[in-house]
């Protein structure tokens, strides 16, 4: 059996032996869990190892191609999936989160048998989503991973849960409404008797092939005639604007705060680490390859977006009171980073923006476990009521040094290299006009970044211990557990980025030289 | 390139930094199992590192002139065959800087031995001092820029750990993140240069950055705008005006931190990026070099004379000399800079260390009101104390004379347009420098103790103390120094990577090339000498005959109140600066939650609204005319109500039914 | 090949499946899920009758359907948890509110 498969569809087979276990057996529904997790991780990281070699002859790793529905004519979906570096990347980056997420889930102790079904299931929509490389079967894996997610947080959130994952849902359904009308923009276009497509209209290596090539006059959709145009730039942003929900990118990001900080602590893990990396995704696999000549004239609107990111999401977590929050817009920041590199389309910041991706969902991951680790013990989350925890949890602070420093791009662990090859290919670029001063602008936001967290830093680590807290334990074994796998990553890939780097070499190249074509 | 020729690299040289990074690793493991919590494995691997540096240092002494020492490989690459290297590069500048950095910094850890003695966090503190001489080292072997940056920020990472080490106060805390949050501001400048450089270079490398520098890759405004930016880096390290505001805070600190990264090696980090770098600056942007030295001088020798705390006149000094070091890179002197960075890290950290042994003896008092006449308890202290200030004044025979000096001769000669008044600047911050020396040492030392109490409980320090003053005062002398620009900057090939261009060669002095071509006038020697021996008479006509105390205003009065107020900078900063940003964010936060949210908010709130609407003109003008209807159904519902169950289940099989026995009729008819 | 019957057979199943998924369950869940695709037999109608010979308004129409399929979830949804929030169950049995 094809190990990606078996990835894809080990949390499936998880979710229901979960629920075949009895509701008030706790400890085993929480062990099989943790085992499928593991089990998860491991069928992921097989899957990533394959990809170092190099590319076969069908273009991508572990290719399966099976038809699933035939409705005659062209429309003809296959079960499509296979992997490249980037997709291999984020599939391994899922299954390390999904390992740390399963261990600090260990304290949700409402329906922990409906939790942990949903928890498993929530991962074939996101590896499933990662491995597609048929345009039917994307969309399906995508909105397969919204509903256990809406559940999530709905049923096993915060105070305002219901306000949140309503919210939640919404919004990423307007996102996918836009993505369902792009990907039949597509198929129209695609099917015309004079588009000069032969191949599959869902396939997502043939229809990026394709658009590469001269047969596609610079706009797959150039059989619509004198709307073409127009119609081409419209299914460009429509699905822009679909991924761009997910990353989240302004002014469409007001959904994450919410979600963030209504969710329990795996999911918001989950989330950040790598829900947000599945609209990046989307955007690389489907957006600018399908669009390389939109792509060239649009990249400075990218780029200025990813510039608002930066800034806009640095300021106002200067303002949070709240961790949670301030680190949730801390993502958007960050998320800006890649948005940024995106459109640059040079090799240094394509590499740093994807860099970034894996990076961000590692150390924001930790960020997070990090801010459940002192709400499980002080029961809120606002900086003003800690303090000097760093006396009394001196591995707890560790750890949290670890983890913020690495978000504010210290040189050493694994932020920093994202950053500097995002900001250099960033600067280096002539895709677009005004790379070089939108880069310098957003240097403006490492100083922000530095000057969120370190207060931060100030308010709960530093000083006199808050006598509130005096009585907290340091990190317990699980919680360390749950952390420490997302600190090996962090330091590892900032010191020796080579594996990451070899990994998606050959995506990146194509990623570059398709968006540089017309 | 002129005749540069590549040497390959001694095996040892890269256990300069292994040996303090393997140290610090054993330290932070084991040293709770170590015994003195391990500070003897870092003190030891300070050790093999001074010893190897200095083999290193002999060894590039012995090289041809031109010759370097040169070692990478790659660290990692992109798409496209782009490789990004590390890499171990000693020539002069890195020689010179690898032994006055492992020097000072074995000192200072045997120094911390028994300064930081009983801190319960004793382990921690060595932890991080060892992380730092790590952090330096790379810094300063780095044989590109990428490296070098990555040295730069680790550095200051070290800082804030250390200058907040005390941080259960959180002054000391607030003193870091300022520290740090500078200095990055700073960094943003630096890395605007990085990247306007890669972008010209296509590399990091040295060697490649300044082969586009000569070949005019890049040139004219753009190389002077990636040369300012480089600088403004260099500025927020080395506490350059308007950067300086962190350094007087950062003494927060233990003083043996002090010494050791806030006046001996990582703020003249700055000044040796601003030498390394020297090729790259074209005249404008050396003009603005100088100008930024030559006020930082003077700002900080002014403040420093109204100054009360040993530690901070001390900071103010150290802010003085590094705007001197930088003064002499703007005026085309790098070596002379090196030079002035090499002697004032030894004196100044002996002044450090020197005060850190007061302030040991009198219990972690460092008000000079509290002291006076401790030359009689602290003997040691006190003479290395006098002969480190006898360098800083820059009297005859002494290091400082002869770095000083050498950045004022060439200050009045320098090829930099637009700089020649600062050769008066400068003259006035050496004077302004040796006056504000004689006044703290008299106020420390001589005279009669103004605190009794603290003066009987005073006692001179163990030998794991003096030692390293007596050895830093040593080099004080100085003999020790002779020649030592003609050694180490022979030629401008010799400051290796200097490319054989025309513009370098104009905007560049070598040692004692005006000497030899000039010779210097006699006033010149005059006004030399004269401001260190007039500032020191000047302090001792004023205060040895003991009726002007610390806190007597020195200074005309308004001048004297700005001094002390720091000219207010500080102020200026926290409400122009941080308020400001604070205040945007703030609004930020405001439009994210009413704005951008509120939209998608009012979208929702929108429709409920128009459902609202519909509800209550349904209810009125509608219902209301069916209300009578209404009435006369109700009887009949009544009777059907016993159908409604509630139950939705029962309703669709109804409703399903009557469709398919529908359906059926119809069917069937 | 295949013929519109295939495709009404289909849609028949399908009605058919949510008819008796909203009639027999009393989870309501289960009911959303019928509704879903009872809406969703419609859809293949439409689409199959567009295929043989409609044109594309059918097609249009469906994609309508799907938003609405979409809007009514979300709806459903909200209700859902609303209702869970409130009673704790899901039981649309249990939620006789509407009992005459």
């Amino acid at each position: 059996m094809n190990v990606l498969t078996a990835a894809i569809f080990l949390p499936l087979v998880g979710s229901i032996a979960v629920l075949f276990l009895k509701k008030e057996d706790v400890n085993r529904i929480r062990w099989t869990g943790l085992a499928f997790a593991i089990g998860t991780f491991v069928l992921c990281t097989i899957a990533a190892l394959k990809c170092f070699d190099p590319v076969p002859a069908e273009g991508y790793h572990h290719m399966v191609e099976a038809k699933w529905i035939d409705l005659g004519g062209r429309f003809q979906v296959f079960y499509r999936i296979g992997l490249d570096g980037l997709s291999g990347m984020l599939v391994f980056l899922t299954g390390l989160l999904a390992v740390c997420a399963a261990i600090a889930s260990w304290n949700i102790e409402k329906g922990v048998r409906g939790y942990w079904a949903m928890f498993l299931f929530l991962h074939v929509g996101v590896i499933g989503t990662f491995a597609s490389l048929d345009l039917f079967m994307f969309y399906v894996f995508w909105e397969i991973m919204l509903l256990p997610m809406y559940f999530l947080i709905g049923v096993w959130g915060g105070p305002r849960r219901v306000y949140a994952s309503i919210k939640f849902f919404l919004y990423t359904l307007f996102g996918s409404i836009l993505l369902l009308a792009g990907i039949l923009a597509v198929y129209f276009g695609l099917t015309h008797a004079e588009s000069g497509f032969t191949g599959n209209p869902f396939s997502i290596p043939e229809i990026a092939a394709f658009a590469a090539s001269p047969l596609a006059h610079g706009n797959i959709l150039h059989v619509f005639g004198a709307n073409a145009a127009t119609i081409g730039v419209l299914t460009f942003w429509g699905m822009f604007i679909a991924f761009a929900v997910k990353v989240p990118v302004f002014p469409f990001h007001t959904w994450l705060p919410d979600a963030h900080v209504e969710a329990p602590t795996p999911i918001s893990v989950i989330l950040a680490g790598i829900l947000l990396k599945m609209g990046a995704y989307g955007m690389l696999r489907i957006n600018f390859p399908f669009f390389p000549d939109i792509m060239k004239d649009m990249a400075i609107y990218i780029g200025l977006l990813g510039l608002i990111n930066i800034i806009y999401g640095a300021l106002v977590a200067m303002a949070q009171t709240d961790f949670k929050r301030m680190v949730a817009y801390s993502s958007v920041s960050h998320m800006g980073f890649c948005l940024l590199g995106f459109a640059a389309m040079t090799p240094e910041g394509m590499t740093g923006a994807i860099l970034q991706l894996f990076n961000h969902g590692t150390i924001s991951g930790l960020l997070f476990l990090v801010v459940g680790v002192a709400y499980d013990r002080a029961h809120h989350r606002d900086l003003n009521r800690f303090g000097g925890l760093m006396w009394n949890m001196p591995i707890y602070s560790a750890i949290s040094s670890i983890a913020i420093f690495a978000s504010l791009g210290l040189p050493g662990l694994s932020g920093f290299i994202g950053e500097i090859l995002t900001f250099i290919g960033s600067f280096k670029s002539e895709f677009y006009y005004g790379a070089k001063i939108i880069t310098v602008v957003a240097t403006v936001g490492l100083v922000l970044t530095a000057a969120y967290y370190l207060r931060a830093l100030q308010k709960v680590y530093l000083g006199k211990t808050n006598p509130a807290c005096e009585a907290f334990p340091d990190a317990t074994l699980r919680e360390k557990l749950a952390m420490i796998p997302l600190v090996v990553p962090t330091i590892l890939f900032g010191v020796y980025p080579g594996p990451l780097l070899d990994l998606i070499r050959d995506s990146v190249a194509t990623m570059t030289k398709v968006a540089s074509v017309g | 390139m002129n005749e540069l020729l590549n040497k390959d690299l001694p095996a040892y040289i890269p256990w300069i930094v292994l040996a303090p990074t393997l140290a610090g690793l054993i330290q932070n493991f084991f040293g709770k199992v170590l015994p003195r919590k391990g500070d003897i494995v870092v003190i030891a691997g300070m050790g093999v590192a001074l010893v190897l540096s200095l083999l290193t240092l002999f060894h590039w002494i012995n090289l041809a002139p031109g010759e370097y020492m040169h070692w990478h490989t790659t660290w990692f690459s992109v798409a496209g065959g782009i490789d990004f290297h590390v890499g171990i590069m000693v020539d002069g500048l890195t020689a010179a800087m690898l032994v006055v950095v492992t020097l000072v910094s074995f000192l200072v850890f045997l120094f911390s031995s028994q300064y930081m003695k009983g801190d319960p966090y004793y382990h921690r503190f060595f932890f991080w001092l060892s992380f730092f001489a790590t952090a330096m080292l790379i810094l300063v072997v780095a044989d590109n820029l990428l490296l070098l940056f990555i040295g730069w920020e680790l550095v200051g990472l070290c800082s804030y750990k250390l200058i907040g080490f005390w941080s259960q106060d959180l002054a000391n805390a607030e003193a870091a993140k300022k520290a740090f949050i500078t200095t990055r501001i700073g960094d943003v400048g630096m890395l605007i240069g990085l990247m306007m450089l890669y972008n010209a270079a296509g590399s990091f490398a040295f060697s490649d950055v300044f082969a586009a520098v000569q070949s005019g890759v890049i040139s004219g405004d753009v190389l002077t705008w990636a040369g300012i930016g480089l600088f403004l880096g260099a500025a927020g390290k080395s506490a350059q005006f308007p950067f300086h505001v962190w350094l007087p805070d950062a003494m927060a600190g233990p003083t043996p931190v002090s010494a050791l990264i806030h006046a001996a090696t990582m703020v003249a980090a700055g000044v040796y990026l601003a030498a390394r770098m020297f090729p790259i600056f074209t005249p404008e942007a050396l003009q603005y070099i100088a100008w930024t030295g030559g006020i930082t001088a003077i700002l900080g020798s002014i403040i420093a004379v109204t100054q009360t705390d040993i530690k901070k006149v001390l900071a103010y000094s150290t802010i003085s000399q590094l705007g001197y070091m930088i003064m002499g890179v703007g005026v085309g002197a790098p070596w002379a800079a090196m030079f002035h960075l090499c002697t004032h890290a030894l004196f100044k950290a002996c002044l450090f260390l020197g005060s850190g042994s007061v302030i040991h003896a009198m219990h972690h008092a460092q008000e000079l009101k509290d002291m006076g006449g401790l030359r009689k308890k602290l003997p040691i202290t006190f003479w290395t104390f006098v002969i480190s200030t006898a360098a800083l004044a820059g009297l005859p025979l002494t290091s400082g004379f002869l770095s000083k000096d050498a950045i004022l001769a060439q200050a009045l000669h320098s090829p930099t347009p637009g700089v020649q008044p600062l050769f008066w600047i400068g003259l006035a911050a050496a004077f302004l420098t040796a006056f504000y020396m004689t006044r703290m040492v008299w106020l420390c030392f001589m005279g009669q103790p103004r605190n009794q109490e603290k003066y009987d409980h005073a006692h001179e320090s163990p030998w794991q103390m003096t030692v390293p003053l007596v050895v830093l005062a040593l080099f004080s002398i100085g003999l020790i120094w002779g020649g030592f620009e003609e050694k180490f900057f022979r030629t401008p090939a010799d400051y290796t990577f200097f490319p054989d261009n025309e513009f370098v060669q104009g905007a560049y002095v070598a040692p004692g090339e005006h000497l030899h071509e000039h010779g210097h006038p006699f006033w010149f020697y005059a006004c030399a000498v004269g401001v260190g021996v007039g500032g020191i008479a000047l302090g001792l006509m004023l205060f040895a005959r003991g009726k002007r105390d610390q806190d007597t205003k020195l200074l005309p009065g308004s001048l004297h109140d700005l001094a002390k107020g720091k000219f207010y900078l500080d102020e200026f900063y926290l409400n122009g600066f941080i308020g400001g940003w604070n205040k945007v964010a703030a609004a930020a936060n405001v439009a994210d939650s009413r704005v951008v949210d509120g939209l998608v908010n009012n979208v929702g709130s929108g429709g409920l609204l128009a459902g609202d609407l519909c509800g209550d003109a349904d209810q009125l003008v509608v219902d209301g005319a069916v209300n009578g209807v209404a009435d006369v159904t109700q009887a009949a519902g009544a009777v059907a109500s016993a159908a409604q169950t509630g139950r939705l289940r029962n309703y669709l099989t109804a409703a399903v039914f009557t469709t398919a026995i529908g359906l059926l009729i119809l069917i069937l008819l | 090949m295949i013929g519109i019957y295939h495709y009404l057979g289909v849609g028949a199943a399908l009605f058919a499946i949510g008819i008796c998924g909203v009639i027999t369950r009393r989870n309501a869940i289960g009911v959303l899920i019928g509704v879903e695709l009872i809406l969703n037999a419609a859809n293949v109608n439409l689409v199959g009758f567009s295929r043989h010979g409609g044109g594309l308004d059918a097609q249009v129409f469906s994609i309508f359907v799907i938003v609405l399929a979409a809007a009514e979830a979300a709806v459903a949804l909200a209700i859902i948890l609303q209702m869970f929030d409130k009673r704790s169950e899901v039981d649309v049995d249990r939620a006789s509110l509407l009992k005459g």
